[in-house]
Order: structure tokens, then sequence, then C-alpha cells
């Protein structure tokens, strides 16, 4: 059988590219004599449609593998998925698991992030599928519970499939209604991972909130209190905690508190909370710190 | 008798120029033969997508019995498409020159300039708008052709 490869010269400076479905058309014009007399005409117009390209590439978010304590759950891994395709296509996803790892982690799933870069489970959407149109991007969410026998490390990530060209190989293509698509994802494009470090030492966060009155109206205060907590034993440094405040909700100026003192930053969207250096001498689940602020329902 | 002369000659002129431009549209194919060698050979394009070069191929036949003389082809480079540097040719002796404004004007490649004062530089394959082939002659019956490729953006 014969193999066929069109040849395909990926400029990297043409993220996005022509739209597939555009008409391409080139049309020549024509002046000669013959003898004194002279002649003009112009040729056909060859038109060329352009196809889609699909082609798409996932990329892990950590620069460092993710610290992570045993038992802990709904973990997550930041993924940077790009369709670097000319037209839109739709993206289903699978968990991937390196199984030299060791261990392996227990209920993973994929979030949409929300915009916001932090993972949040009330905040961002458990997908099946993402849609995205031409050189758009997203962030994804690896989330798993990191289980009780948890040692060392653990490589997990997420295998992107076109859901309309699922299919198709590098080099294939299949005939839409007036263009074609090409696949021009290598297998490389189409997969990635991060890590999970698995620490005895951990920063524990635990997120509250009460209300300033029975049910949640226009004009509602919210104290979120969050308490800081550490899991083993050792030192913990340079320690910053941020949380951004709820969509719909404004920060409440001068009530950010560290242990009932105020202190810390509000930068317009989130707060920031230096800690510093923690140290945990035995095993407690005591709260080392206490971080407050409120915010008012818009 | 010389009236009647003259319009036969008008006549016998009217009918002998018969040149013809049909263009055409090419793309690389690499296929493997029997013995399992790539070939590559240029066929009818007809997957393109961005990053594909295309070589236009405008083929010119005079099939009238005069000789055809000053054949100029001039081909808009074509919306979306960018022209590849140095890739204009002709099958037969030519002079080949360049617009970037359009057709308005057209220079050698060494020579185009494009911009005022310090923003003026050198022709960029992205700013060329049209390629010009001058050829100086066709023979009754013969056939030549011009080409250029250009990537689609």
């Amino acid at each position: 059988m014969r193999s066929i490869v069109y040849i395909f010269i990926l400029n990297l400076l043409y993220a996005q590219g022509v739209p597939a479905g555009t008409a391409i058309e080139n049309e020549a014009f024509l002046n000669y004599k013959v003898g004194t007399e002279k002649f003009s005409l112009q040729s056909n117009k060859i038109v060329d449609i352009v196809d889609q390209k699909i082609d798409m590439k996932i990329v892990c978010q950590e620069s460092n593998p993710v610290v992570v304590g045993v038992g802990e759950t709904q973990r997550a891994m930041a993924f940077k998925l790009v369709n670097r395709g000319n037209g839109k296509d739709s993206y289903s996803f699978t968990p991937i698991f390196d199984s030299s790892s060791d261990f392996e982690v227990e209920n993973r799933m994929i979030y949409q992030d929300n915009g916001d870069g932090f993972f949040s489970v009330i905040s961002d959407t458990l997908v099946d599928t993402v849609e995205l149109n031409a050189d758009e991007n997203t962030t994804l969410f690896f989330v798993s519970d990191i289980p009780s026998n948890a040692i060392d490390v653990s490589a997990n990530g997420v295998k992107v499939h076109s859901v309309i060209y699922k299919e198709l190989l590098y080099g294939e293509s299949k005939k839409l209604d007036t263009y074609y698509a090409l696949m021009a994802a290598k297998d490389t494009a189409l997969s990635d991972m991060c890590q999970y470090k698995v620490s005895n030492l951990a920063l524990k966060l635990e997120k509250s909130a009460t209300l300033s009155s029975d049910n949640l109206y226009k004009g509602s205060t919210i104290h979120y209190r969050l308490a800081v907590k550490v899991v083993g034993i050792g030192n913990l440094s340079n320690v910053i905690v941020e949380d951004s405040i709820p969509e719909g909700t404004a920060y409440v100026p001068n009530t950010l508190q560290l242990d009932g003192v105020n202190n810390g930053d509000f930068n317009g969207t989130a707060i920031s909370m230096n800690l510093g250096e923690i140290v945990q001498e035995r095993k407690s689940s005591d709260t080392k710190h206490l971080i407050s602020f409120d915010v008012i329902v818009n | 008798m010389k009236k009647l002369i003259m319009t036969s000659a008008l006549f016998l002129t009217m009918a002998q120029a018969n040149v013809s431009i049909n263009t055409a549209s090419f793309q690389e194919q690499t296929t493997v033969n029997a013995s399992g060698e790539q070939v590559v050979e240029w066929v009818k394009a007809s997957k393109v997508i961005p990053g594909t070069i295309i070589r236009y191929v405008n083929s010119l036949e005079n099939s009238g019995s005069q000789l055809a003389t000053k054949l100029v082809v001039n081909n808009p480079i074509p919306k979306n498409m960018e022209y590849i540097l140095n890739s204009a040719t002709c099958q037969s002796a030519c002079n080949i020159s360049y617009s970037v404004d359009d057709g308005k004007t057209f220079k050698e490649a060494s020579n185009l300039f494009v911009g005022v004062g310090k923003a003026r530089h050198l022709a960029k394959a992205s700013e060329y708008t049209n390629i010009k082939w001058i050829l100086n002659s066709l023979e009754a019956t013969a056939q030549s052709a011009v080409a250029y490729k250009a990537r689609l953006k």
C-alpha cells in the first residue's frame, strides 16, 4: 500500500493561520503583441479552499513536583491546553498515569479553570469535553486523592483527544462538507504529565465562612476564616497564603487579620498573608495561625 | 482592390492571435515506491492548511500561426498567501520583477524598497503584492510556463 504524506511546513510564526473554509484565489493577467496589435486576457481563476488543521498541545504548568500529604483529597496539578489549529475543535480527556511511579492516586478527575489560575472545586468546572476556537487556550486541573500508602513520587497527567476527528492519526485527513480536516498533532503533543511528591510535612488550610444574616442578600457580610495547620513534623519556610475573593463580592477594607491583628495585603482580587516560617516540633492538629477577612455581597 | 486586400490582411491578423494562459496550483506530496524509497512530487493542490507551500504555474500556449512578442504575465499574489523569495521561475528566458504597491510599479528584487526615511528597507516576502514575468516571444504552436511558490499564512 502506498503511503502518502503531505508535507506540512508548520511555521511557528503563524499561531492561528488562515481559518478553515477560506477561499484562496489565484488569477494571472497576460498582455502580448502580434505584430503591432496588442492583446490582453486573463487566466482562469483557481480556487483552493483552506482545510482545517487539527493541532493541539497540552503542557504541564507545574515547574516543580506538587508537594502533597498522605491522605489529602482533591489535590490539583495544572495543565495548559491550546488549540493550535485553524478551526474550532472539541476535546475530551483521559487521565494517564506512569506505572513506574511509587504510588497510584485515586479518584482522578479533570476540571477546567474559571480563569483565576487557582483550583477550586466550587468555582472550577468538572469537564468531560472542552471546546476551543483556533488559537484559544484553557487551563485544566488534574485532580486526585492521595492514598494513605503514598510514598515518594507519582507521575500523572492528561491525554487529549479531538472529539470531532478522534480516529485520525498524524498526517491523515477526513473529508468534511467543503474541505478536509488534517491531523497535524503528533503523539508527543497530545499528552503530558506532572508529578506529585509526597512530603511528610505539609501545610493544610481549612476555610470556613459565617454570614451576617440568616440568608445571603445584597449587602450581607461574609466573614471568612482560614485555619492554617501543619501536617507532619518539621519547619516550613517562606509560607504565603493567598485567597481570591468570590465573584459577586467586594473585600471590606481593613478586615484582613492574622491571629486577630490587622495584617496582610489585598491586591484587588485576592488577599495575601506572609506567614514566614512555621515550626512544627511534634505532631499536632492544632491551628498554627488564623487568617480572617470580610467581604460584602454586591 | 487595395481596400479588399487591407480587409483581408486584417482578417488574417486577427485569426492568428491566440495565446492562452491557464493557471493551476500544486503542492508537494511524498510517496513511498515499491523499492521503499521516498519520492517527492508536485501534485494538484488538495490538502491546504496554514503553512502549506503552493506552487502556482501559469501555462502559456500560442495556438496561432504567428509569433507572439512582449508577453507580460502579471500575477497578483493571492490574499492570505506569502510569496516565497526567489521562487519565481520561467521555462524560457524571461525577466522577472516584483511589486509592493499592488502592481502600480515593478522592480527587481534587489531594488525593491518599502518605506521612507529610517523606515526604508528592502521589501520582505510578506510585502510583495505582484510578480511580473516578461518573455520576449513565444513561437507559433509553442508553449511555455511561468511559476512561483507561496505559503499559506
